[in-house]
């Protein structure tokens, strides 16, 4: 992966679930991220596991946005058991729908029909509902697999925002591209199947037409539905030598698949014409790329398999085989001007499948299926020193995104105007974790410091700058606040009448806190403590009356329950002075 | 407790007679199964572990009854694999298998064999002792021939044999009169003759992409098929009795060599789909098709 960006290790496989009991199988597959009310912090990530028997993984989880890190909240195994399902086999594949529920796919073409239902056990889609794990219901009163779309060696599917139109290819077998349009929206249970035929047969992998028609497929029995590969074939479908993905260009709607064998992504328009344009659009040739170590020329080879388009039209391209590159062809690309990168690549022996990102694109989610395990460590976002050497899925996005970060400098000062010769303490509230800081306190004693909290006098009046420089392992900023502490000599009206002799102390503290009024002549005291939103939280006094020299003392630990910063308000014989204070765990 | 340990125990392998059972855990390690006790492991998943052989101790593992081994180099057979006396699911998909030996019949409680995608050239003669063999996936190799004995796992219910070079049909295969699903797609049959009439059970016959040029008129013995393909064959008539297909909701005789159909056909009132594309069939005889059968799609 770039430089520009980082990684972190998600779910590996032996995990524990948090649910339902059993660890996480292997073969990580593809990675659907499902927001929950369209965040991209929070939602649902579906894991397939292209495993026999197979499975899918249903976890929740969020982005820390303080240690900017994805924690996984739970973690559960969707339960595909039971006479109605029978089982799930090598789950590929899938694709997320515009209503938000996943669908699996079953890569397997395995005769057997258990359960004497009719259809054979595997080989078909499965949609499944993020929140309840659960595979859908199509008003049978029992889950079902989607049996219109067909049984064929499921690679993937494709749902247009038009939330009725699906697209599935066959990773082998019939190696054909087909095309449902459901009879309701959000219902996948039913509707016509088209399968695809070019006009001209393709030449050694490339097409000799741009045009095509699609072909209805049969679906409307079990028989009709058990054995779509052979109604394609018998319909003269195009083969494609093993489609895997396919997904639609947001900006173009041109509709894209990769062909593993050809070692081909081809694109089309799908129109009121029928199949048009279509062509070749990355692949089948050697690309000149632009490296650090300089410019290399590297064949794109076979084995493009999962598909995705970020939000700017450029298309992702995961690589088996091989290569296990992850490919970025920007949205200009032409195979006669070619606009082509590698992003990354897995660690030894792992393919990278299934990428999704979040509505936003800042995180994308793949997986590391099956790697070697001679891997060496390496440290992901999280900081740990990590192996690949069993299967898992990544989250990755741009470093300011994800894992450590430099500081963001910030304090406070619990007063901003003080007589000369009173004490203002001064606390680092920087974020992302500070190893090293210098403070500078211009005409302050000290003048310099490198605690986090550090109490000031100043001997002259005047208005003065601090300076705090903050660094860690990330790097380093600084902040420069002018005019920020104001030293007066006269404290003889409104808040300065009475900050001589008033103390808060200790400060920080993690309850008790002690109020010191040196001056006998005021003598009605309240005391109100606000958060710095300025919401009222507590009051310690109202009006007392035998406020007089001497020390009072009240228990804030109710407040201190976490680290922050209250403001006290003191109110005397109607003049007003404020204090910050520190409440520490 | 007892006594849902003993349902548990008694159903759910019947559930899940192809499949792993998900009751119990799947291992992927030899090491981590052999520390399982109570209850000791009985599913281990080796699938694409560049293997030529079992693990050492896996064939301690006596309880073994579910091992996925798909997606490996084996080339031979590995003699401890013959020790696992209690396997039922044996998967060897996708390895380099060229023979398998006559200890293969030592499996005697296996329902389900995968040997998809090897270069099997023939199966042992022992293959008949698996008496409890429900499943029997052997496509995709270089099959030219069947043993004999294959005729005495009577309880084969689904044969996939597609994707090999067979060019007669298994021998005693009436015998499998469980046999619902039967798969011989793209091998080198050249003609179909069997004793159709005493596989009263199937419901499923794929025949497509042999060479066979004219169905034997029993096929219409077939009283409970539900599918039949037939593309991709060299025939050239239909025998008259297949309209005694009753039950047969599917047929493809795509790209064959049909110049006519029999009238018959008008007999299959619960066809649902005929495909006959690819046929040098008069459009007036597809036509009268067409009108035979008004509630089926004729393409």
């Amino acid at each position: 992966m770039p430089a520009s960006h980082r990684f972190q290790q998600i779910h590996p496989e032996g995990t524990r679930y948090t649910t339902g009991g059993g660890v996480v199988p292997t073969n990580h597959d593809y990675t659907a991220y499902l927001p929950i009310a369209g965040s991209s912090e929070r939602g649902y990530l579906s894991i397939n596991h292209e495993t026999t028997p197979g499975g899918v993984s249903n976890l929740g989880l969020h982005y820390d946005s303080t240690a900017h890190l994805w924690v996984v909240d739970s973690s559960r195994a969707v339960d595909f058991s039971g006479d109605n399902l029978v089982t799930t086999m090598r789950n590929c594949s899938g694709g997320i729908t515009p209503w938000g529920t996943v669908i699996t796919t079953e890569e397997t073409h395995i005769t057997g029909d258990i359960n004497r239902d009719g259809y054979n056990d595997v080989g078909w889609l499965v949609e499944i509902d993020p929140v309840s794990a659960r595979v859908m219901e199509y008003g049978n009163g029992k889950p079902e697999k989607l049996w219109a779309v067909g049984r064929v060696s499921h690679e993937n599917a494709l749902i247009l925002s038009d939330e009725v139109t699906l697209f599935t290819g066959e990773d082998g077998g019939s190696s054909a591209l087909f095309k449902f349009v459901a009879d309701q929206a959000r219902d996948l249970s039913s509707g016509r199947l088209y399968t695809l035929r070019l006009d001209a047969p393709l030449d050694n992998y490339e097409p000799t037409s741009t045009t095509g028609r699609w072909i209805e497929v049969p679906n409307a029995t079990p028989e009709d539905r058990n054995n779509t590969r052979s109604l394609a074939v018998a319909l003269g479908a195009t083969n494609f030598s093993g489609i895997e993905d396919v997904d639609v260009n947001p900006l173009t709607g041109q509709i894209h698949f990769a062909s593993k064998g050809a070692g081909r992504i081809y694109q089309f328009t799908d129109g009121a014409d029928g199949i048009t344009h279509f062509r070749t659009f990355v692949g089948g040739a050697s690309y000149d790329l632009q490296t650090a170590t300089g410019p290399v020329t590297e064949p794109w080879g076979i084995g493009n398999d999962n598909l995705v388009f970020d939000d700017r039209g450029n298309l992702w391209v995961l690589q088996d085989g091989g290569n296990n590159y992850i490919w970025v062809v920007s949205a200009d690309h032409t195979q006669r001007a070619p606009r082509v990168k590698i992003f990354g690549s897995t660690p030894q022996g792992a393919e990278p499948t299934g990428l999704t990102f979040t509505p936003d694109y800042r995180f994308g989610f793949f997986s590391i299926q099956h790697p070697s395990d001679n891997n060496t460590p390496q440290r992901d976002a999280t900081g740990e020193r990590i192996t690949f050497d069993v299967s898992s899925s990544v989250v990755f996005s741009r470093r300011n995104l994800l894992g450590a970060q430099p500081p963001v400098v910030d304090f406070v000062a619990d007063v901003r105007t003080v007589p000369r010769g009173e004490p203002v303490t001064f606390t680092d509230r920087s974020r992302n974790g500070v190893q090293h800081r210098t403070w500078t306190f211009e005409g302050g004693i000290p003048e310099t410091s490198v605690d986090s909290i550090v109490v000031v006098h100043y001997a002259r009046a005047g208005s003065y700058r601090v300076r705090l420089r903050a660094s860690n392992a990330e790097g380093e900023e600084t902040l420069v606040r002018d005019n920020y502490v104001e030293v007066v000599q006269s404290t003889a009206v409104g808040e300065r009448g009475i900050l001589v002799g008033l103390d808060v102390f200790p400060n920080p503290t993690d309850g008790q806190l002690s109020v010191r009024l040196e001056r006998a002549d005021h003598r009605e005291l309240t005391l109100d403590v606000f958060d710095l939103n300025g919401r009222h939280l507590i009051t310690l006094e109202r009006g007392r009356q035998d406020a007089a020299d001497g020390i009072l003392t009240y228990d804030l630990a109710p407040l201190a329950a976490v680290h922050r910063v209250v403001l006290l308000k003191l109110t005397l014989d109607g003049a007003v002075a404020h204090r910050l204070v520190h409440l520490v765990r | 407790m007892f006594v849902r340990l003993l349902v548990l125990v008694l159903l759910a392998p019947a559930l899940r007679a192809q499949y792993a059972n998900d009751a119990w855990p799947v291992f992927t390690d030899v090491a981590n199964a052999r520390k399982a006790v109570h209850p000791p492991a009985r599913q281990l998943d080796l699938r694409d572990r560049d293997l030529f052989r079992l693990p050492p101790r896996t064939a301690e593992l006596r309880s073994l009854k579910y091992l996925n081994l798909m997606g490996n180099l084996w080339e031979v057979w590995d003699d401890e694999l013959s020790r696992l006396r209690q396997l039922t699911h044996l998967n060897l998909k996708e390895n380099k298998l060229r023979e398998l030996p006559a200890s293969l019949g030592r499996l005697r409680r296996l329902r389900f064999l995968d040997l998809t995608h090897n270069r099997l050239r023939t199966l042992p003669e022992s293959t008949g002792h698996l008496r409890r063999l429900t499943y029997l996936h052997a496509g995709l190799n270089e099959l030219d021939r069947l043993p004999a004995g294959l005729a005495r796992c009577r309880r084969l219910e689904s044969l996939d044999l597609q994707n090999n070079q067979l060019s007669h049909l298994p021998q005693g295969l009436h015998r499998l009169r469980r046999l619902r699903q039967l798969n011989l797609g793209y091998n080198q049959l050249r003609e179909a003759t069997a004793d159709w009439g005493k596989l009263a059970a199937l419901t499923e016959l794929n025949l497509a992409s042999n060479r066979i040029r004219t169905l034997p008129p029993n096929i219409g013995a077939l009283g409970r098929l539900r599918s039949l393909l037939l593309t991709g064959n060299e025939l050239t008539e239909l025998p008259p009795q297949i309209g005694q297909l009753r039950e047969l909701t599917l047929l493809v005789v795509a790209n064959n060599e049909l110049t006519s159909l029999p009238v018959e056909l008008r007999k299959l009132t619960k066809l649902r789909t005929l495909i006959l594309t690819g046929n040098p069939l008069p459009a007036d005889e597809i036509e009268r098709v067409r009108a035979a059968l008004p509630h089926c799609r004729v393409l």
